[in-house]
């Protein structure tokens, strides 16, 4: 087989490659010279041309007198191309020839004259013109046309080298693409012949290859089929051949036999002297002529003709002249038996010795025609054993050989002398079976027929088997006289035999490395398996005997859905043989396996033969389910994912997709479900807003619902799960959250997993996949799926929502541009002044309302603005939102001004103050109740001042009183004769009662010392007294003297009565003193005749005055801390601005409580004055700071404070153009009051 | 050495307010019994203790009310507390009338007085305690 894939290669491809390259050679050779012919040729047409265009521009040039025309025409000639010059040459009538013009400049004369310009191909074209002859010379190199000749050819050598190597490669390619193949299965073939076995089958894996080697064991299945049909066809031919053979030489035998049987000889004798034969009866019966006695020799002429007869008569004289016998065939006419030519042998002798004299002569005849005729049918037939493919021998009866044939001779080696007198034993090798040689030398013993096959061995070692049909040989006799072997070269078909064998061998080899079971069986008579390989208990579970034995069969284990399926196929095989491919499942060993079956039906005789593989692919079609089912979903989720981001809505998109996805995923059904937000977030609830099912018959109905909430707590443990952004997964049996459960029930849902639909503004919703029917376990694969898609749908409702949120945007857009443009309106129907004013001072707009203050200002629309006004306007401070009051009339205006410098104008607002200010009249009462009641609470406190010194006063007198009618005016008129001095002495010890300690201490001491003294019980309580009048317990001290006084005690008691007299008299001095302070403070504060007149006074006084006041009227504990520098003079209205103070300083000391201090300081800023009150006292909390300036608010209790106190700071501080801030922290609180350091103009409501 | 005398503490941040009511009850309480003055809250309670301290007893004190850093309604229940069946009389110059309630409620005050006080009526308000205030404790 090789060696004829190799036959094809080396005819057909080489002999193609050959030509193909004797072409690439031819051309390679013949196209480039031709090519430069082509190019030369066009070079030298180029070159014409040139030189007549030099000459015709020259030529005109000259015509009109041009001679730089001349130049240039050469210059452009020579940079048209590369030329190796380009020259103008001037014949004179003298026949001289010079230069005229040449470019390039340095080619020298020598060059274009001198015929130095070897290797240039030059042309001239001749110029007259004028006076003017000579012509033009234009020349190229050789060398670049050369070059450029070999430019124009390198590609196409290139492509020829190409075109040669690609041959090539596609000569080896094809001669080994073709053999490989076929080298490696005689490779193999060899292989197990040598009885190498480990021949690698890669068979392990993929159905593919379990494909692949049914593919080859088909094609094996051929290679067998074709070999047995070769070896039937050869045995049939042979057989006939042999049969004819046979059949040839028994009919020569049985001819010969009967020969044999009619041989009759007739005898004569003739006398040569008279020419007449004297014969025997059977000598006429032989030559068909009536018995005679004697007969003339020339009678027989009619019998043999005279051609024969003179022959006979030259035989007879011939014998009669030697003596010696001779014998001749004769052909004869036989006179009784048709035309048909028959033969004679005819023998003569000489009588008999005794006879010879008389010359007589004896002689025979024979008829031999049947024997010639037999003769020429053995030599026939020799010549066809001569001449025949096969061998034949013939032998003697002892077994030597004594002819063979040329074919025997060609298939042994030997030469025809070799073989003749040997035995056929020769030939024989020694692998032929000792049995079928026992056999040949039986039948020969026997003389009986032999058909064996031998196997022999030429003589130069080469082997050939050979079909041995021996025919013993009998002579007519019946004797045995040898054998005729025809013996057929049956090495073919007996190699034929050894390759079925081998190839059956290495099927079982093959079928044995089979991952996979074969098989082959009987079809149709008698179903029978006949192969079955050993894998197939592996697979179903089945022994091999099992099947060998008919006790199972390939349904046995098959499913029964798929058995129906698989019969029906093998039926229709049976009826149209053919290869086949069927899959189908087994229950084998408790599993379902996936068995794949590829084989072949095909006739064998009358019979149809099933060939096929059985191989279990369930890990294979597994893992292709899984890769189906993967791109499956796959397919749907691009589906899905391209359907929401087609469809117009998101909605319409997941309704398109969800069925794809549902399908893909076999779940029973999808549910989009959208959270409900109520007000602040807070979420409401849920449900489903799209609902994809697909009942038990696949019936799939998709329907979007209108939202309907389900409340939070019926989902529990799900959307907790979603509000989170995690997924829910869970089977209803197992959910303990008993309303989720319930739900899920009622809805038949067995299983469910709910994805959260998740976007920037929180949880949207999820899609919740149930399944109805079956459960089961979400694969990681579609659990990504499902991510995948509802992340799509997460992004596609997130740029939906934007849509939605842009376009309300552009709806509240257009709302704001509608109120915007309505609001421009708005000025119109106000009916306080609007007006606007530009930069320039000009008045731009004014509404209705403002024709009132246009009028009373002096403005008109259009017009400048009176100039005072202006500048009030333009050079206002930015921040300064105070307005200016325009009195108009009876009415009175306030006006705003805010500037709106981006686009250079000012607006002016108008307020109608006439009520207003009639209002503040109303206010400034109210304010006058406000200071009463500051007043009050003033009052109040400095009642206790006052009370205090009051109380000291009355006391005082009492004492006085007492002292002067009980004792002074009754003791006194009786003591003082006695000791007046004394008591007056000892009264005036001291000026003011010593504070209490001291007393006690001194107490106790002259307690001591009245003891010492010996002064009697009675005096103990004496001892304070004493004390209490400044006296100490130093001996000698004055009062010890009124010991040893008789009445001492009540000396002492009267000295003690004028002590109170003049201490009491003293504390009403100081008491009255204070009290007298405290009305002074009140005088100022309340100062009755009010100067409500803006004019500069003395503030550090101000503050020192109301800070005293708060310090007299306040506790002992009141701190309040002043830092103000002497002399600060402010303009203002003194009796306004002491009210500020007394409202501040009247909170702060209310703020602090029993422990804290108030700091007051004057500040001096750059053109203002700062006044800062601190306290230390609680925060004010900031949504008090933010109102606490407003009238009527207060923070006290209902009766306690008006709520007008900060109101009116306020507005009497804007009166004077200063202003009011606070700063408060938890510990420190501090309102800053502005006042301008030079005064204020005041046009507040006080002026 | 004989024990303290009896006392009556009057307590008054105004030292002539002080002064006044010990020259003024020294002259109507029985002989041998002492007043002690104090001006703060603080010093009353060490004089006090000081006194106890040798034996003496006080069964009357007259505080003022309006007092810094001790206001008098928080030193009476600090000494009604020490002094069991002590007798307290508050003596204000303002009309916070909340406040008083406040400490009578508390204190049990056995009197309230307004400045300027009436010497009379001081007078006899003090002696009718004294004598209440030592038939409660039995000294007579």
């Amino acid at each position: 087989m090789r060696r004829a894939v190799d036959r094809i290669v080396l005819r057909i491809w080489l002999p193609f490659t050959l030509v193909l390259l004797v072409c690439i050679v031819s051309i390679g050779v013949y196209y480039p010279r031709k090519q430069g012919e082509l190019y030369r040729e066009a070079t030298n047409t180029r070159l014409r041309e040139m030189a007549s265009a030099v000459a015709l521009s020259v030529e005109l040039s000259l015509e009109h007198d041009e001679f730089g025309g001349v130049q240039r025409a050469v210059e452009l000639a020579s940079s048209t191309e590369d030329f190796a010059y380009v020259a103008l040459v001037q014949r004179e009538s003298s026949g001289a020839e010079r230069l005229f013009a040449v470019q390039p400049t340095d080619v020298k004369e020598a060059v274009v004259f001198d015929r130095a310009n070897e290797g240039l191909v030059v042309e001239s074209h001749p110029v007259t013109a004028l006076d003017f002859m000579g012509y033009v010379q234009v020349a190229v190199s050789m060398e670049r046309i050369n070059a450029e000749v070999a430019a124009i050819n390198a590609p196409v050598y290139q492509g020829l080298v190409g075109i040669t190597l690609v041959s090539l490669v596609l000569f080896l390619v094809v001669a080994r693409g073709v053999s490989r193949p076929v080298v490696a299965m005689v490779r193999g073939a060899e292989h197990l012949q040598q009885g190498d076995y480990e021949v690698e089958f890669n068979t392990r894996g993929a159905a593919s290859e379990v494909a692949d080697l049914g593919a080859a064991l088909t094609s094996l299945r051929d290679a067998l089929s074709i070999a047995r049909d070769r070896q039937r066809a050869f045995n049939e031919e042979l057989e006939q051949k042999i049969d004819a053979r046979t059949r040839d030489l028994a009919r020569t035998q049985g001819v010969l036999l009967e020969a044999q049987r009619v041989a009759a000889i007739g005898t004569f004798e003739f006398d040569p002297a008279n020419g007449r034969l004297e014969a025997s009866p059977m000598f006429f019966q032989v030559l068909g002529l009536s018995p005679m006695v004697s007969i003339d020799l020339s009678q027989l002429t009619p019998i043999f003709g005279e051609r024969v007869l003179a022959e006979v008569r030259e035989l007879l004289g011939a014998v009669a002249l030697t003596g010696h016998r001779m014998h001749r065939d004769l052909p004869f006419d036989h006179p009784g038996e048709g035309a048909e030519r028959r033969w004679l042998s005819l023998t003569a002798g000489p009588a008999s010795a005794r006879e010879q004299a008389s010359g007589m002569i004896l002689g025979t005849v024979q008829d031999i025609t049947i024997r010639r005729r037999t003769q020429e049918e053995v030599e026939r037939l020799s010549m066809v054993a001569r001449r025949t493919s096969n061998c034949v021998v013939i032998t003697d009866h002892e077994r030597r050989m004594t002819w063979v044939n040329d074919a025997l001779l060609r298939l042994s080696g030997y030469e025809l002398h070799e073989v003749i007198g040997r035995t056929p034993v020769m030939f024989q090798f020694w692998g032929t079976d000792p049995a079928a040689r026992e056999r040949i030398r039986l039948g020969l013993e026997r003389r009986g027929e032999v058909n064996e096959v031998v196997w022999n061995r030429g003589k130069h070692g080469n082997t050939y088997w050979l079909q041995l049909n021996i025919v013993p040989l009998f002579n007519e006799h019946g004797a045995h006289t040898g054998f005729m072997a025809v013996e057929t070269d049956i090495t073919e078909r007996v190699h034929g035999a050894l390759d079925l064998e081998r190839s059956r061998n290495m099927f079982r080899v093959l079928v044995e490395n089979l991952q996979g079971a074969t098989y082959h069986m009987r079809l149709r008579k008698e179903p029978q398996m006949l192969f079955m390989s050993s894998q197939v208990e592996q697979i179903l579970g089945v022994p091999v005997a099992d099947f060998m034995e008919r006790r199972a069969d390939r349904y046995t284990c098959m499913l029964k859905e798929d058995e129906v399926r698989v019969r029906a196929r093998m039926q229709e095989l049976i009826s149209a043989n053919g290869s086949f491919d069927i899959e189908y499942r087994v229950q084998a060993a408790g599993e379902i396996r996936w068995i794949r079956e590829v084989g072949q039906v095909y006739p064998e005789g009358d019979d149809l033969m099933l060939t096929a593989t059985i191989a279990d692919i369930t890990s294979e079609y597994l893992s292709e389910m899984a890769i189906r089912h993967g791109s499956e979903l796959i397919t749907s989720l691009a589906g899905a994912t391209t359907a929401l981001l087609n469809a117009p809505t998101v909605l319409e998109g997941v309704a398109e997709g969800l069925p794809l996805f549902g399908r893909s995923l076999d779940v029973d059904r999808l549910c989009v479900f959208r959270i409900a937000y109520g007000i602040g977030d807070e979420v409401d609830g849920c449900g489903p807003v799209l609902t994809w099912s697909r009942d038990a018959n696949g019936t799939e109905t998709i329907e979007e619902v209108p939202l309907a909430v389900s409340p939070v707590h019926a989902f529990g443990p799900l959307l907790d799960a979603i509000l989170a952004g995690r997924s829910y997964q869970a089977l209803t049996e197992e959910v303990t959250h008993r309303q989720l459960a319930a739900f899920m029930s009622s809805q038949g849902v067995r299983q469910v997993l709910a994805v959260p639909i998740m976007t920037t503004k929180g949880p949207w919703g999820f899609l919740c996949l149930d399944h109805l029917h079956q459960t089961g376990v979400w694969e990681e694969g579609n659990r990504r799926t499902i991510d995948t898609y509802v992340s799509a749908l997460s992004s596609s409702i997130e740029r939906e929502q934007v849509a939605q949120d842009r376009e309300a945007a552009l709806v509240e857009r257009d709302q704001r541009m509608g109120e915007l443009e309505a609001m421009t309106r708005f000025p119109d129907g106000d009916p306080n002044p609007v007006m606007r004013i530009g930069d320039n001072g000009v008045l731009l707009y004014a509404n209705r309302a403002s024709e009132q203050v246009l009028g009373a200002l002096g403005m008109e629309l259009g017009a400048r603005v009176p100039e005072q006004l202006h500048h009030r306007l333009v050079t206002k401070d930015e921040n300064d939102t105070s307005p200016m009051l325009i009195d108009a009339g009876d009415r009175k205006f306030e006006m705003l001004c805010i500037a709106v410098k981006d686009f250079g104008f000012y607006n002016i607002y108008g307020t109608d103050v006439s009520a207003m200010h009639r209002l503040r009249e109303m206010q400034e009462d109210a304010m006058h109740q406000e200071r009463m009641s500051v007043l009050g609470r003033l009052t109040a406190s400095i009642a206790h001042e006052i009370n205090n010194p009051l109380g000291a006063v009355l006391g005082a007198s009492r004492n006085l009183s007492t002292a002067l009618t009980d004792w002074v005016f009754k003791e006194m008129p009786e003591l003082i004769r006695d000791d007046l001095g004394l008591m007056v002495l000892l009264a005036q010890q001291r000026m003011h009662p010593p504070a209490n300690a001291e007393l006690r201490a001194a107490t106790k001491r002259v307690r001591e010392r009245l003891v010492l003294l010996g002064a009697g019980p009675e005096w103990m309580p004496a001892a304070s007294t004493i004390a209490e009048m400044g006296w100490g317990a130093s001996p000698g001290e004055p009062w010890e003297a009124l010991l040893s006084h008789a009445s001492g005690l009540r000396l002492l008691n009267t000295s003690n009565t004028m002590f109170v007299v003049r201490e009491s008299l003293r504390t009403i001095d100081f008491a009255t003193e204070r009290a007298a302070k405290v009305v002074g403070a009140l005088r100022t504060y309340i100062h009755q005749d009010e100067d409500r007149r803006s004019k500069p006074f003395d503030l550090s006084e101000q503050l020192r005055s109301v800070s005293t006041l708060f310090k007299a009227s306040g506790r002992r504990g009141l701190l309040i801390d002043l830092d103000i520098p002497d002399g600060v003079v402010v303009h203002g209205v003194e009796d306004d601005l002491a009210q500020v103070w007394t409202n501040i300083l009247s909170n702060a000391v209310q703020a602090i409580g029993d422990a804290g201090r108030i700091m007051v300081r004057i500040r001096s800023g750059k053109d203002r004055l700062l006044v800062e009150i601190s306290n230390n006292g609680p925060m004010i909390p900031p949504e008090v700071q933010e109102r606490m300036y407003d009238a009527l608010y207060t923070t006290k209790k209902k009766g306690e404070g008006t709520g007008i106190g900060l109101n009116l700071v306020k507005r009497i501080l804007d009166g004077h153009g200063g202003g009011i801030r606070c700063v408060s922290t938890e510990q420190l609180t501090t309102f800053t009051i502005e006042l301008p350091l030079l005064g204020h103009d005041t046009t507040g409501p006080h002026a | 050495m004989h024990e303290a005398p009896p006392a009556v503490l009057v307590v008054d941040d105004d030292v002539l307010v002080a002064n006044t009511l010990r020259l003024q009850l020294r002259r109507v309480l029985p002989p041998g019994w002492e007043v002690i003055t104090a001006l703060s809250g603080p010093e009353a309670l060490e004089h006090a203790q000081e006194h106890v301290a040798q034996g003496g007893r006080i069964p009357l004190a007259l505080v003022d009310y309006q007092m810094y850093p001790m206001k008098g309604s928080d030193l009476l229940l600090v000494l009604v507390e020490r002094y069991p069946g002590l007798r307290t009389i508050m003596l204000t110059g303002q009309a916070d009338m909340e406040a008083v309630n406040m400490v009578i409620n508390k204190v049990h005050l056995y009197r309230y007085m307004q400045k300027p006080w009436d010497p009379h009526d001081l007078e006899r308000t003090v002696l009718d305690a004294i004598s209440e205030a030592e038939q409660a404790s039995g000294q007579g």
